[in-house]
């Protein structure tokens, strides 16, 4: 009787064993990856369009990103939005309308250094708050600085001075933070 | 179970009324014979283990226990040269009895030995969790449990993540071994708790020295050993209910077990449990998300005759917990916010809900042992057993991703394990034991998330031999170890190529220990170990951000085995009015594998993190500590407690992170025989962390803090109905520990109230 439900179990794992299947592991694809930003600068009145950009095809690790700045004129008004690009997969996706299925939970900052701008948010969430993937800049006296970019996911939009543009009471978690190097001339 | 539960109130209430009319009036008298010549033996025990009283008969054998009440009892009795003996009696008036011992004088000294219960290896420094203990700590996970010994800390991820330390080293290097299975889970994960629901365990205990011959190669800082309770052989029939309350986190705990002899050697047993907790709350404010739910069940069957049994059981754990909304970042400038805050950003309103992050996990046992005498050869014991684990972790992610895990591992392993507990030869008895493991770990596809550890295949066959010297005042062990560890990985590669290395590594152990007693008032004893321990996977292949710790931590494929010798040493003297505990322990720990800052931080789009590398260097630790305990009045006590650990890496002689500091424990007690009642109150305090390395840590370590905890138990209806009502951080003191993992986003826990009823049948 014994004997027999230690044959039993034996027989059991060892099919258990044999049931373990070779497969090999596929490659993940990381779908929230965003390798590309970039933030396009239109002059309102005509002129050259300026393009700064953030990209790192291969994600975090490997090959470090590369990142161009550019230089914008001085005293002038732009017209400036924001688009967000996973080049790693084949076709290239387009997050920028991930973010705006989900405009209540996220919100662009910016921050500049060194430079003078003045920043308006041109686009609206369904609450009437704004998201900041569509902006105007007027942009100061030359100088030399840096112009950041930081997405919030799930901020508090209704906090005091978020709607305004100002992080300090944003809350949330950082989806991006890419620091640009700019000049204004 | 809510109609059982209230059953079993309404019966205790009519047990209770039934008792105090009783007063156990019955008693048990007798005489303690020879079996060969019907001789009177004079001075034998008899000791009823259901009352936890005896008495020693006269010169002339006789013996009288008085203030019985009816009922069922096992009589142990024993003489100095006989073999002790158990009779079960049923009392219905005064009840006198002819016990009859086998006295052989000339075999006097192997019989002693044969009697005398045999320490397992490592034994020496091994402490224990009381009955009481345990039954006054139900509702709690097992990590919070053990933090109760001195030596033990946890590692904490928030109100209900608790991960065991022994002396400062915690995750691979402390192994959680259930009735004498090795618990095989993703241990590494310094947020994974261990998957195990200590409710209903008989006994818990620590091994902390190096103890890795007896039980496994990684036992580097030592072994925890949860042990369940035998079946039954005979018909009888009992089990207990326990339910508990906590105000702090809204929690209720409901576990309840049944075992049920079948007779003929035949018993069977049922467990299960269930735990809910909503969001904890700190002292000033609610640790939003932080709660729990939990459930665990299982069921044994077993046979048992004489030396020779076989037992089948099966065990399910599953647990859903909720990790504090405020801690989940998305890069350095969020926790640097994070820190410049005194409370944590997100707080929201009392919620049993649970949102992400969170993690799932679910555990599966199934397991069958059997052990045989064999004629001239001793005992042989065999065991095989399947572990399934499957963990999920939930991450707040972007795109209606958050229903996907963004960790998916299952983690399937077989253990066998056959032993030979040799026949004493002289003073010498031993064990030779084979086991062997079989281990695969699968990333569950579709994350999205490029996973942080690959797919892998263990082997790893181990033998080890331990035998142990024992005479009167000395007993003496040594042990060997081999474990042969294969590690064959399937990873994608970061240019999403399949690449397969294979891992080889041979384990070492070895140790050597003694315990003397020089009377019984005083005992001496020392301990020496030594075992390798294989880089896990996560060492080996760790890659990529870790979400709560904002920083990225890489792996290192070239690492190679830790080699740890860890000295134990300590005495017990026991007085009638006093009684004191005190060991050290002194541990070198060559290339041990530790993250080190790089010091380069590495630039993505979410901002530049800090990248942390597994490196491998010499450490050494030593520690000490003690617990003392003495009368102060009839039914007043106090006792305290203290210990320490310190860190060093050898080649900087820096300190290492993530050492527990100084802590100590002062405690006094009341209590009772009749009615039974006690009473306690308890000042913890625990130093601030001085001995951090500098700049490798986000936040300098948090404050000393003393916490003031207090607790009244009484037996409702003796040895059957017990309520216990406990107070944790009375004075609800904002405090943040140095080990909790979450320091950084929020205080600790605040004052808990406990209540806990438990009714045993």
């Amino acid at each position: 009787m014994k004997n027999k439900s230690i044959i039993t179990s034996l027989v059991f794992a060892i099919a258990l064993i044999n049931s373990c299947k070779n497969d090999d592991p596929a490659p993940e694809n990381p779908e929230e990856l965003i390798t590309t930003l970039n933030v396009v600068f239109t002059p309102q009145g005509g002129g050259a369009v300026i393009t700064l950009q953030f990209r790192d095809l291969d994600g975090d690790g490997g090959n470090p990103p590369v990142i161009t700045g550019d230089t914008l004129a001085a005293q002038t008004e732009y017209h400036t939005i924001l688009s967000f690009l996973d080049e790693s997969t084949i076709p290239v996706a387009d997050i920028t309308e991930e973010i705006l299925d989900e405009d209540e939970d996220h919100q662009f900052f910016f921050q500049l250094s060194g430079v003078q701008m003045t920043h308006t948010y041109d686009d609206m969430d369904s609450n009437g708050n704004p998201i900041g993937i569509v902006n105007s800049f007027f942009t100061g006296d030359a100088a030399n600085g840096t112009f950041k970019v930081i997405l919030r996911h799930k901020p508090d939009k209704s906090a005091a001075g978020v709607a305004n543009g100002d992080i300090t009471n944003a809350g949330g978690e950082t989806d991006i933070e890419v620091l640009f190097p700019v000049v204004i001339q | 179970m809510r109609f059982h539960l209230c059953m079993a109130l309404w019966c205790s209430a009519i047990f209770l009324h039934a008792q105090v009319n009783q007063q156990c009036p019955w008693s048990i008298s007798g005489i303690v014979l020879d079996e060969h010549d019907n001789a009177s033996l004079g001075y034998a025990t008899i000791y009823i283990g259901e009352l936890e009283r005896g008495v020693v008969s006269d010169s002339s054998g006789r013996f009288l226990i008085t203030e019985i009440c009816e009922g069922t009892y096992t009589l142990q009795f024993s003489h100095i040269g006989c073999e002790s003996k158990e009779q079960v009696i049923r009392v219905r008036g005064h009840e006198n009895l002819s016990l009859h011992l086998e006295h052989h004088a000339e075999l006097l000294q192997t019989i002693e030995l044969s009697a005398r219960r045999i320490r397992e290896a490592g034994s020496a420094s091994r402490a224990e969790l009381d009955g009481r203990t345990l039954l006054r700590s139900s509702g709690r996970s097992l990590g919070e449990i053990l933090e109760q010994l001195p030596g033990v800390t946890a590692l904490q991820t928030g109100p209900t993540i608790f991960k065991p330390v022994i002396h400062g080293l915690h995750s691979n290097r402390v192994l959680i071994l259930k009735d004498g299975l090795r618990l095989e889970s993703q241990q590494w994960g310094l947020d994974h708790a261990p998957e195990i629901d200590p409710n209903g365990a008989a006994k818990i205990s620590v091994v902390k020295g190096a103890a890795a011959v007896q039980y496994g190669a990684d036992a580097v800082a030592g072994v925890i050993l949860i042990e369940s309770a035998d079946l039954p052989t005979d018909r009888s029939r009992n089990g207990d209910i326990r339910l508990t309350g906590v105000d702090n986190g809204r929690q209720v705990a409901l576990a309840a077990s049944l075992t049920q002899g079948l007779g003929r050697g035949y018993g069977l047993r049922f467990n299960a449990g269930v735990r809910r907790a909503g969001d904890a709350h700190a002292a000033e404010y609610l640790l939003t998300n932080t709660g729990l739910a939990e459930m665990s069940g299982g069921v044994d069957i077993g046979y048992q005759k004489g030396l020779r049994n076989l037992r089948l059981s099966y065990q399910l754990f599953q647990s859903e917990l909720g990790i504090l909304r405020s801690a989940h970042i998305g890069n350095l400038t969020d926790l640097q916010d994070a820190l410049t805050r005194d409370r944590p950003l997100i707080i929201e309103d009392f919620s049993y809900d649970i949102q992400n992050p969170k993690q799932q996990v679910l555990h599966h046992t199934l397991r069958i042992a059997g052990q045989t005498h064999l004629e001239k050869l001793g005992i042989l014991n065999a065991l095989y057993a399947i572990q399934w684990n499957a963990r999920e972790e939930f991450d707040i992610r972007r795109g209606g991703r958050d229903d996907i895990p963004a960790l998916n591992l299952q983690l399937q392993t077989h253990t066998g394990l056959v032993s030979l507990a040799h026949q004493s030869i002289g003073h010498l008895r031993g064990k030779i034991s084979v086991h062997w493991t079989f281990q695969q770990n699968k990333n569950e596809p579709g994350t999205g998330v490029r996973p942080l550890i690959p797919n892998y295949t263990k082997y790893a066959p181990a033998i080890s031999w331990v035998e142990k010297w024992i005479a009167d005042d000395l007993e003496v062990e040594a042990g060997l170890r081999y474990e042969y560890v294969f590690l064959g990985i399937k990873r994608i590669d970061a240019q999403n190529r399949l690449v397969k290395p294979e891992f080889q590594f041979h384990n070492f152990s070895a140790s050597a220990g003694m315990r003397y007693a020089m009377s019984d008032h005083v005992a001496f004893y020392s301990h020496l170990g030594s075992t390798y321990r294989a880089p896990h996977v996560n060492e080996l292949f760790s890659e990529g951000l870790h979400h709560g710790a904002a920083a990225i931590e890489e792996g290192d494929t070239n690492l190679v085995p830790e080699k740890a010798i860890k000295w134990v040493t300590g005495t017990e003297l026991r007085r009638s009015m006093w009684q004191l505990d005190a060991s050290i322990f002194l541990q070198y720990i060559g290339d041990f594998i530790y993250l080190l800052p790089t010091g380069e931080p590495r630039l993505t789009i979410r901002g530049a993190f800090p990248v942390f590398q597994y490196v491998q260097d010499d450490i050494r630790l030593y520690g000490a500590e003690g617990a003392l305990q003495f009368a102060l009045a009839q039914h007043w006590q106090w006792r305290s407690e203290f210990s320490m650990v310190r860190a060093k890496n050898r080649s900087a002689e820096e300190d290492l992170i993530g050492i527990p500091s100084d802590r100590m424990r002062h405690m006094i007690l009341w209590n009772s025989e009749k009615p039974a009642l006690d009473a306690d109150l308890s000042v913890e305090y625990v130093w601030e962390q001085s001995r951090a390395p500098e700049g490798v840590d986000y936040a300098p370590p948090p404050d000393g803090y003393l916490l003031v905890h207090a607790g009244v138990g009484m037996d409702v209806i003796r040895e059957r109905m017990h309520l216990h009502f406990a107070v944790r951080n009375l004075l609800n003191v904002s405090y943040r520990e140095y080990l909790n993992r979450l320091r950084y986003y929020a205080d600790d826990t605040g004052r808990s109230i406990e209540l806990r009823l438990q009714y045993l049948f």
